[in-house]
């Protein structure tokens, strides 16, 4: 009781003390008053008219009526966003179409090609996205990727929440899992022309995802803390069991800081799943349900990024990311793994340029030199939705005809954004 | 012990209730004004940075994680980064449609909405210029805007929020009245921007945009460009060409050696000198009509 008095009287004698805080405000409102219709009088003598445009305003009630309306937003349209992607080039290597398609990475086996793939000219995609909220609880998405020779697949098609609280939010539909730095991101947003060799490795060109659910939770931190889990079909391309029961389970830690100047992103990645394979008949044919277990694959991902802005619209971007896989393969678990390091200096609204190094330093094939690959690329912007990239690669992961085989390519690709597409994360 | 919690306590709703996020420098100096000490203001963008392009930093994320208000600006100035943001903050008190998301651009009239909309004009504003917080007729209904929402969403300080607005309002109607005249023998002249950031500024005051730097809207200065400007500064002898203080001042610099014109490079936000928004006017007008 005694306590309670107490505390109210304090917080009374505060009160008291905003209203005397008051009275000086009023006070001080007084004097600029006087001041003000001396100010005005002194204009008059001035005889100027003090200004051209008119200034017509909302009244209070109007102000507050729009307030009311959640916000008071101008909503533009009801239709969704909808934009197309377009992107080609020209591409030219010291092997032909035949070889590239044919070349294999050991440990991994035939590599996937999905753009540029032949010498010469290539149409590579056409992705139409579209997007909107669909009501106070949703916002929805779906990125139909067609390919150069008219096949098409549906990259991506979910929905997210918009009003879960403590920070939560779920994702689910078909969707790129936001294991790592890259994954996520979609190829016309790519530093690069061709995907981070770590990656398309261990979950081929279209990257860990599919059918499945998330759910993140932003920490309630001052700097950025996000945690997430996925749950996934298991997906054999990915490198996990396709059996109809099979599922991947995909967790992740990101964190960002500011030093001054510089932001350091940085992540850490765990996928699970079982490492079932299909069997096969005497012809080599995959016989359905029938699989053999083998045990778990587990990934394992760590990445750290730096950006340092410059002067203008310049920057200094230092991306890295290492991915290691352990297999239970039949007696033993294999392990691989691999990283890569890319450099991006961006030095005006027109133009960039970066330096990347892929290396596959772990495997299990007794190879004698490390599976690596160097890139170099300039970027050309005429328009923020225009942008043509020269890349050459030099490329000594693959191997044609059992025997390792050095890849020279130049490529000159084009990518265009037409129509209203969401902005990107950074 | 006791005895330093109590006060504390009882404090502790008087002190800030509300978390506030917004946009640009000039917004978070408005919060200030009308609320002081009675929420707090984190303020996203730099105000020497171009307000189209802010790169989204995860920093910014944890502002707008805790926020319970988030004020932009609007008109389509901030749809390359807010969005971005609000998606992985996480926060439905603040996202697009919520009560704690206040676009001002819904309460001022924009001017030079487009008839026809083609990306072959440049990245023209689709909803109309969106820089309208560089007219400063505008500031006080912009504060008022705020002084409404903050007395909505903490009612136990509108009082504070009224008598602050009244005292802020009073002393702007004077600073007016002197941006006025010094404005007023520049009136009826032209001018060269760089983009069509000023307009609204120099519309206020009768003075003409007769041509922009960049050829369309986001498109980087051309020689040909160029050149045709310099032939037109010098027969239609337009005395001003003024370069904002985030894109490259070489081609205004350029215009002014071959033209005779005078080059001015303005703040459009507040920041670095200009740290409130008296100051950052009373350098546009000064700067802007030099006699
Ligand atoms: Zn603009």
């Amino acid at each position: 009781m005694v306590k309670k008095s107490v505390l109210s009287l304090v917080c009374a004698s505060a009160l008291f003390a905003s209203d005397t805080e008051l009275e000086q405000l009023k006070q001080q409102m007084m004097q600029l008053q006087q001041q003000l219709s001396e100010m005005q009088k002194h204009i008059q003598t001035l005889e100027a008219v003090p200004a051209v445009a008119s200034n017509e305003t909302l009244s209070d009630e109007e102000m507050l009526q729009k307030m009311a309306t959640k916000g008071g937003t101008t909503v533009t349209s009801l239709l969704p966003d909808i934009a197309l992607i377009l992107n080609g080039g020209y591409t030219s290597r010291n092997v032909t179409n035949t070889q590239y398609a044919n070349a294999s990475i050991p440990g991994f086996g035939k590599m996937e090609i999905q753009n540029n793939a032949k010498d010469g000219f290539n149409l590579n995609y056409g992705e139409v996205a579209m997007s909107s909220t669909v009501d106070p609880y949703f916002d929805a998405s779906a990125i139909f990727h067609i390919h150069g020779d008219g096949t098409m697949e549906v990259e991506e098609a979910y929905f997210v929440t918009r009003a879960l609280d403590y920070g939560l939010r779920v994702k689910a539909g078909k969707f790129k899992s936001a294991f790592g730095r890259v994954n996520e991101k979609h190829h016309h947003a790519w530093n690069f022309e061709d995907q981070e060799l770590v990656n398309n490795v261990f979950f081929g060109p279209d990257g860990l995802g599919g059918e499945g659910a998330q759910l993140q939770w932003a920490a309630p931190t001052p700097m950025y803390l996000m945690a997430g889990f996925e749950l996934f079909n298991g997906n054999a391309k990915q490198g996990f069991s396709a059996k109809e029961s099979a599922s991947t389970a995909v967790g992740y830690l990101k964190s960002s800081v500011d030093v001054g100047n510089a932001t350091v992103l940085a992540g850490l990645s765990y996928a699970q799943g079982k490492s079932e394979v299909q069997n096969t008949d005497g012809l080599g044919n995959l016989i359905v349900d029938s699989f053999t277990d083998y045990g778990q694959t587990r990934l394992y991902g760590v990445d750290v990024t730096l950006e340092y802005p410059l002067e203008g619209y310049g920057s200094l971007i230092w991306q890295n990311e290492w991915i290691q896989r352990n297999k239970d393969v039949e007696t033993m678990t294999q392990k691989q793994a691999g990283y890569y390091s890319e450099l991006m200096y961006k030095i005006d609204e027109n133009w960039a340029t970066g330096v990347r190094y892929d290396d596959l330093y772990k495997n299990m094939e007794n190879i004698s030199h490390h599976l690596n690959r160097t890139s170099v690329k300039v970027d050309y912007k005429p328009f923020e939705f225009s942008r043509f990239r020269l890349q050459y690669n030099q490329d000594h992961s693959k191997y044609i005809d059992d025997q390792a085989k050095t890849i020279h390519e130049v490529m000159l690709n084009y990518t265009l954004e037409l129509g209203a597409h969401g902005a990107h994360a950074f | 012990m006791k005895k330093l919690l109590l006060p504390l306590l009882c404090s502790l709703p008087l002190l800030a209730s509300v978390h506030v996020a917004v946009a640009y420098p000039y917004i978070g100096e408005l919060v200030k004004t009308i609320a002081h000490d009675k929420v707090d203001v984190s303020v996203i963008a730099q105000g020497s940075s171009d307000p189209h392009f802010v790169v989204p930093r995860p920093s910014y994320i944890g502002m707008l994680r805790e926020a319970d208000l988030l004020i932009v600006n609007g008109g389509g100035l901030e749809i390359g980064w807010i969005p971005p943001l609000q998606n992985q903050a996480h926060n439905p008190k603040i996202i697009q449609g919520a009560a704690g998301y206040l676009d001002l651009s819904a309460y001022v009239k924009m001017i030079d909405k487009p008839t026809s909309l083609s990306r072959a004009q440049g990245d023209v504003h689709a909803e109309g210029n969106p820089h309208y917080s560089l007219d400063p007729y505008n500031i006080p209904v912009l504060a008022k805007i705020i002084m409404l929402k903050l007395s909505l969403m903490d009612p136990a300080n509108k009082n504070v929020y009224h008598t602050n607005y009244d005292v802020f309002a009073k002393q702007w109607s004077i600073k007016l009245a002197q941006w006025d005249k010094t404005m007023l023998p520049c009136r009826n002249t032209q001018v060269i921007q760089y983009h069509e950031l000023y307009s609204y500024f120099l519309n206020r005051y009768g003075i003409h945009t007769a041509g922009t730097i960049e050829p369309l809207p986001g498109i980087t200065p051309s020689s040909k460009h160029t050149l045709e400007l310099i032939n037109q500064i010098r027969t239609d002898k337009i005395p001003t060409i003024i370069q904002d203080d985030y894109h490259e001042p070489k081609t205004a610099q350029f215009i002014a050696s071959k033209s005779g014109a005078r080059a001015v490079v303005l703040a459009h936000d507040v920041g670095g000198e200009n740290d409130t928004l008296e100051k950052l006017f009373d350098s546009l007008s000064e700067q802007t009509c030099k006699q």
